[in-house]
């Protein structure tokens, strides 16, 4: 095995300052490649935190993050923005698709940011892939969630990320679609080798997931 | 409602940048109007008061038509039994630098009583013995910076005059920049003895002087006079009017704007607290609430703003009154509750009629709308039809078209403008779309992203747009008229220099003296006399060059000039002919003192130096029934190889107080004047320039809080903080461009009403419609610039922020 | 409350106030008093001074005597109607010379300011009517000669051997005949009136003490006929009071018996009498007779209180053991205030023996300087 893709250790975070809440404490994780976990817990456990600290969108208290092997807390802002947009895919709960661009658009981002319109292509091949290749050219506000969902998940994997962080991916949706979009979503993961942390408290997305393990007191534990 | 308004505060809180921009765009639209209003109050009704508070009480004013009054009327008025308290007054203008000051002169010691400036003790001895003792109000003496007992140096004709204050009066806003003397002394230092202005009294006694008047003298009340002054202004006051109202215009739009876009933000607090129960009609309430106290509290501090406004832009009123129109306004405003309380609850109720719409979205809004994002939704107050917009500019256009007076042309203007305000987002959004199609970078990307948002930034770019056509507009038409002017006062002047003279008078025996110099090619005089109505009657004695100097706008020359040169026929100005309604070959009758004499009108030339209009005859018969043998001044034209300095020399001899003005002193003179006249066009044209970036900023304000979470994402997905700037910079200045982009056609068609419509009904004159592009020049630039700078701050605050706090918040 | 909604409601009243204080209607300019000294005394080297008897010819000194500064014509009457009621009156023709001018261009030009006082004192209604005129002495708007007395349409006119006063304010008028009783008198030293230590602290001043006077007087729409008596002060000079003097209390009272009588009760700033105090007595066949300061005595023995808070005497008890006379003067009505640019008291007394209470006489009292300080 080599060099796991995400390493997580003495992970610590606390919010505000007059009584801090301390969220995560000493939490320690390790993904290697291809591994798909998922993290559950109750609300206000602490799953978003985890997931922003390991894109680089929070900077911990204490401890340290590595992806791929770049140490986060090493890395300056710019740099680790540059490193999100190259090797972090991310799906949030609630898709945050740019309404005023359209699905194709959307999904493109990502290449434009790495500078890789080059692979265009791989737009249509996802969609494809995804079941969306009819809606490219609409605007998000004209779809229906699952139909967001899988727009989100195309610009999560178009530029090929080394770690895929999602964010309650069925959390907006209704059962029968969250079942439909969970279906694809471990497809496509499983195709593409994603190596994929998600959080969750939903039992059916844990499910599709090789590890899962529980957040609780700022800690992870398997079950 | 109690826990509503709860709700309403913590939100004001949370978004203390959209409250104060609400205030201030709603208080700076106020304080214009209350500034306009206030200012205009002092064209209609300080304008003569000055000598109602010298006699104390509302008065009646015996007046000569004729001229000035002879004194012995007064004496023989006041011996006789039972005459009432009457008050001799001469009047007359001083220059003190730039300023004109009037001074008033009074017997003091028929002052009634009550008088504010009864002088008493040494002072009155002083006034009644001194060739230059002088009394001023106290805020005239630090108005003019002088301490008491302090010499004002005052210029009358020409000559300078060295006033010693010897007293000061209680402050009275009537008598600001007056200058107050006795009359021996007034009539001694100027010239003016056996004159009276006028005759004052009290009104109660109107009666008596019926009876006792002799033929031939006018009675005049202050109503009558108020109305005159308020006729000579009235070409002014229109166009404050106009502008004053526009302003507000733009200040609701940015109201509108944030009330429209605070409702945004609540939509989904609103959904929620109707799916707990409370009624449509309570949400209403609540918003129509909030509205009343934002606009409330947002007018009080514009009816402070305006009257701070007003005492400091008054001078750049109360100047070219004095100059054009020979009147001393007050130099303080005068506020009344009544004015107060009007301008506040229009104010608040067009802020109320200005977020209908919103009203009505907020009624739609069903109960329980959690849904997360934040669609973009159609406020009603915008859900026009796509003739709206044409059936307004036409409809404008038809009515300046077809009608006359100056009320319907404003009225035109407007529907104008209101057009134009409904077509500016749309169209400047198809531009938009142009830049956007093509391309991947990141300015596609980030115009794209505004577009989306057009119908909430809609109301901004209307303001924007319609605010800076404005300003240009006026800039436009002030630059276009003072080109007009300019060419107009250089073809008129043909003469080599003007000789007028400070003390004394030119007459016809001068004008023959100078006809036989042999400096002296040929020369032309005139006499002017200034009508009860400010119109004017000149008597011409004309050359060949000057009658060819003439730019005639109707009326055939070549029959004009010997018509007219015979005695029976006259010429008019264009303001005259427009005010009078003739035309060449009708007729006109002139009250003369030798009884009234008809003549037929010869032709109509241009002319921009009397709005109330002039009618020109030829000397020799303006003689014969003025019995004025008089000349105002007398044009000399040199014989070739005549050097000035020559001249002057000569005339220096002949005329002690004779003063040379060359052609191009006398050009210099006019065009400051209009420089003087406009300023308060361009302050204005500037404040609104002001709340234009007021309402940019509050719809920049908008965008980076409706856009947080896209940009949030966008940086979640990798865009880093200086792309991100990029998109926020891109669209603040985008937004900026298309505005002014729109503004570009809008201040044309601005300038174009002004002067060819405005001008003309305002004034009488026309205006041949010249394109000055230096506004344009400024405003483009200026509006690109600004949406760049104020773009900044969001753009780096924005990209400054984390993320993760705003992905997280729903 | 909340303390933001303090703040603003804080702020909203401070805004408010501050445009209602725009709105205040302009403050009444104060108005200041003539001071009596000031025109009666002061600088005067401009002017000639009366320093010693001087011979007066008539009718030449009726006229104005302009190097003089200041100059009156006085008259004062009691009237009474058919029905016996009690009318008094007051018209005075004051002239003050101005410091000499500059040679004005200007029919304006003046050397001197008039000033007229006509009252009516009404002893049915007790109401006390004022009037007050000022003009220059050019223009024809004011002056006297020989002939003729006015000011504007104010004029009392020599119709020999009466005079003729015409004035007429708004609330009431005036138009008498006074025909003199008895020959003009002069007073002090033949016209020579001393008032002070210096010799120039002094007048030139004669009166005639008892004139009939009959005419009509117009109150509102009221005309009513009078008859009565009347006296007239003439008096000139450049510097009448003394340092250290603060005003006087003036009485013309004409006796029953025939006699008629003027004191001068000069009073010190201190409150005391002036040594300077004088008098006249004057006979029923003409003949006068000086009064000095010794030879009176008067006391106040009433007060009363104007709304300023001022204490005019009203009533006086007055003994002159050379003239047989012990006798006690009350005002009419107590207000016959005047308030104009002047501050004086002048108006009708009765006057009584003191030892009987009888009746005994009429006349005028005026006070000066109790409404300055």
């Amino acid at each position: 095995m080599g060099e796991p893709v995400l390493l997580i250790q003495g992970l610590q975070r606390r919010f505000g300052t007059s009584g801090p809440v301390q969220v995560l404490d000493d939490l320690t994780l390790e993904l290697s490649a291809g591994e798909r976990v998922a993290v559950m817990g109750s609300s206000g456990s602490g799953k978003t935190t985890l997931l922003h600290l390991a894109a680089g969108m929070d900077t911990p208290d204490a401890g340290e993050v590595r992806v791929g092997g770049h140490r986060l807390s090493r890395l300056a802002e710019p740099e680790r923005t540059r490193f999100r947009a190259r090797y972090i895919g991310l799906v949030f709960q609630d898709f945050n698709l740019i309404d005023s661009l359209t699905v194709r658009e959307n999904i493109e981002l990502p290449l434009w940011l790495n500078n890789r319109l080059d692979q265009r292509q791989r737009i249509t091949e996802l969609a494809e892939e995804l079941g969306i290749a009819d809606l490219l050219e609409r605007l998000p506000e004209k779809l229906s969630g699952g139909e967001k969902q899988r727009v989100a998940i195309a610009r999560a994997l178009v530029h090929r990320p080394a770690l895929l962080l999602a964010d309650e991916p069925t959390g907006s949706l209704d059962q029968t679609t969250a079942e439909g979009v969970l279906a694809l979503f471990d497809r496509v993961t499983r195709e593409h080798g994603v190596t994929l942390l998600m959080v969750t408290h939903n039992d059916d997305a844990a499910a599709l997931c090789d590890r899962v393990l529980q957040l609780r007191h700022g800690r992870l534990s398997q079950d | 409602m109690r826990l509503l308004l709860e709700s309403s505060r913590r939100f004001f809180y949370r978004h203390p940048g959209q409250l104060l921009l609400a205030l201030i765009g709603i208080a700076a639209g106020v304080a214009v109007v209350t500034g306009v209003a206030l200012m205009r109050d002092v064209l209609i009704d300080a304008l003569d008061s000055a000598t109602e508070s010298l006699s104390g009480s509302e008065t009646i004013r015996i007046t000569d038509p004729r001229g000035p009054l002879d004194e012995s009327l007064y004496r023989q008025l006041a011996t006789t039994p039972g005459a009432p308290a009457l008050l001799p007054v001469l009047s007359s203008r001083l220059r003190y630098g730039d300023r004109m000051l009037e001074l008033l002169a009074v017997d003091p010691l028929s002052l009634d009583r009550d008088s504010a400036v009864r002088p008493t003790g040494s002072a009155t001895g002083q006034l009644l013995t001194q060739a230059n003792a002088a009394v001023v109000s106290e805020t005239t003496l630090q108005r003019l910076g002088l301490g008491p007992e302090g010499v004002l140096e005052v210029s009358h004709s020409g000559e300078t005059l060295k006033l010693e204050i010897v007293a000061t009066v209680s402050a009275r806003r009537e008598l600001d920049d007056r200058v107050i003397m006795d009359l021996a002394a007034a009539q001694h230092l100027t010239g003016r003895r056996g004159e009276l202005s006028f005759i004052e009294t009290s009104s109660q006694h109107r009666d008596w002087l019926i009876e006792h008047l002799p033929e031939g003298l006018e009675l005049v009340d202050a109503q009558q006079r108020r109305e005159s002054a308020a006729a000579l202004t009235a070409g002014m006051r229109a166009n404050l009017t106009a502008m004053s109202l526009l302003s507000l215009a733009v200040g609701l739009f940015v109201i509108y704007s944030v009330l429209a876009f605070l409702l945004v933000q609540r939509r989904r607090t609103i959904g929620m607290l109707r799916a707990v129960g409370v009624t449509q009609g309570r949400i209403q309430a609540l918003l129509a609430l909030e509205t009343v106290i934002l606009a409330g509290l947002g007018a009080l501090a514009g009816l402070a703003l305006g009257t701070l406004m007003a005492s400091a832009l008054l001078d750049l009123v109360r100047q070219p009154v004095a100059e054009l129109y020979r009147m001393v306004a007050s130099a303080g405003i005068r506020p009344s509750l009544g004015l107060y309380a009007t301008v506040w609850v229009m104010a608040v109720i067009m802020a109320l009629a200005s977020v209908y719409g919103v009203l009505r979205e907020a009624q739609r809004i069903p109960p329980g709308q959690l849904a997360r994002t934040v669609h973009e939704t159609r406020p009603a107050g915008l859900q026009l039809s796509r003739w709206l917009p044409g059936l307004l500019l036409v409809s404008g256009a038809a009515l300046i078209v077809t009608t006359r007076g100056l009320p319907p042309v404003m009225a035109g203007l407007f529907l104008m403008l209101s057009g134009c305000a409904l077509l500016a987002p749309a169209i400047g959004m198809q531009l938009l779309r142009l830049f956007s199609v093509r391309g991947s970078g990141l300015m596609p990307r980030a115009i794209k992203m505004l577009m989306s948002s057009r119908q909430r930034l809609a109301p901004a770019v209307s303001a924007l747009s319609l605010a800076l056509a404005l300003s240009a507009g006026v800039g436009m038409m002030v630059l276009g008229f003072r080109a007009t002017v300019d060419d107009w006062v250089s073809r008129l002047i043909s003469a080599d220099v003007y000789l007028t003279v400070s003390q004394g008078q030119l007459d016809s025996q001068d004008v023959e003296d100078l006809r036989a110099w042999p400096e002296i090619e040929m020369l032309t005089s005139s006499r002017q006399i200034r009508m009860d109505d400010g119109s004017m009657v000149v008597g011409y004695d004309l050359n060949r060059k000057a009658w060819a100097a003439f730019e005639w706008v109707s009326g055939d020359r070549e029959s004009a000039q010997p018509a007219v040169e015979a005695g029976t026929a006259v010429l008019l100005t264009e303001p005259m002919a427009r005010r009078k309604g003739l035309e060449p070959g009708d007729r006109i009758e002139l009250a003369t003192p030798s009884g009234a004499a008809s003549f037929d009108v010869a032709a109509v030339y241009r002319d921009f130096s009397n709005d109330r209009g002039l009618v020109g005859l030829i000397g020799w018969r303006f003689r014969e029934l003025w019995q004025d043998e008089q000349r105002d001044s007398i044009g000399l034209y040199l014989q070739a190889g005549t050097g000035l300095e020559e001249l002057e020399s000569k005339i220096a001899d002949a005329y002690p107080a004779g003063n040379l003005t060359t052609r191009e002193q006398v050009r210099e003179q006019t065009l400051a004047v209009f420089d003087r006249t406009f300023r308060i066009s361009w302050a204005l044209a500037i404040l609104v320039g002001m709340i234009a970036a007021i309402a940019l900023i509050s719809a920049l304000l908008a965008l980076g809080l409706e856009r947080g979470r896209e940009y949030a994402t966008l940086r979640a997905l990798g865009l880093p903080r200086r792309g991100l700037a990029g998109v926020v910079l891109t669209q603040t200045t985008s937004l900026a461009a298309i505005a002014v982009v729109m503004a570009v056609p809008f201040s044309m068609l601005i300038h174009a009403v002004l002067s060819l419509a405005v001008q003309p009904r305002a004034f009488g004159w026309s205006l041949a419609l010249t394109w000055p592009w230096q506004p344009l020049a400024v405003i483009i630039p200026l509006a690109l610039l600004l949406g760049t700078a104020a773009g900044a701050y969001p753009a780096w605050k924005i990209a400054s922020r984390d993320p993760a706090p705003l992905l997280r918040a729903s | 409350m909340r303390l933001d909604t303090v703040i603003v409601l804080v702020l909203v009243l401070l805004t408010g106030s501050w445009l209602a204080w725009q709105t205040r209607p302009p403050e009444p300019p104060a108005t200041e008093r003539l001071r009596v000294q000031n025109l009666m005394s002061g600088e005067s080297e401009d002017f000639r001074r009366v320093t010693g008897p001087e011979p007066l010819s008539f009718p030449e000194d009726h006229a104005q005597h302009p190097d003089y500064q200041n100059e009156w014509w006085y008259f004062t009457g009691n009237l009474e109607t058919a029905e016996g009621e009690r009318l008094g009156y007051q018209f005075t023709l004051f002239r003050f010379a101005l410091p000499p001018g500059e040679g004005l261009d200007s029919a304006w030009a003046t050397e001197a300011m008039w000033m007229a006082h006509l009252a009516l004192s009404d002893g049915r209604s007790e109401r006390f009517y004022q009037a007050e005129r000022f003009a220059r002495g050019a223009m024809g708007l004011a002056g006297a000669d020989e002939q003729r007395w006015w000011l504007r349409d104010w004029e009392v006119r020599l119709d020999d051997p009466a005079w003729r006063l015409v004035a007429e304010a708004d609330d009431f008028a005036l138009e008498l005949e006074l025909t003199p009783q008895r020959p003009l008198v002069l007073q002090g030293d033949a016209g020579y009136s001393r008032k002070g230590p210096d010799p120039g602290n002094a007048s030139r001043y004669y009166s005639i003490t008892r004139l009939a006077t009959g005419g009509e007087v117009r109150i509102g729409d009221e005309v009513l006929s009078v008859e009565g008596l009347s006296w007239l002060d003439r008096e000139w000079g450049s510097s009448q009071l003394a340092e250290g003097q603060a005003g006087w209390d003036w009485f013309a009272i004409q006796l029953d018996d025939g006699r008629d009588l003027m004191l001068a009760r000069l009073r010190n700033e201190d409150g005391s009498d002036s040594e300077w105090s004088y008098g006249l007595l004057v006979e029923p066949d003409g003949r006068s007779r000086y009064l000095n300061a010794e030879d009176y005595r008067a006391v106040v023995e009433r007060r009363w209180r104007d709304a300023n808070g001022n204490r005019w005497p009203v009533e006086w008890r007055i003994e002159i053991p050379s003239a047989g006379l012990n006798i006690r003067t009350r005002a009419v009505f107590d207000d016959q205030h005047w308030q104009q640019s002047v501050d004086y008291w002048e108006g009708m007394i009765d006057i009584h023996d003191q030892g009987s209470g009888e009746a005994i006489g009429r006349g005028y009292l005026e006070l000066s300087g109790y409404g300055e300080g």
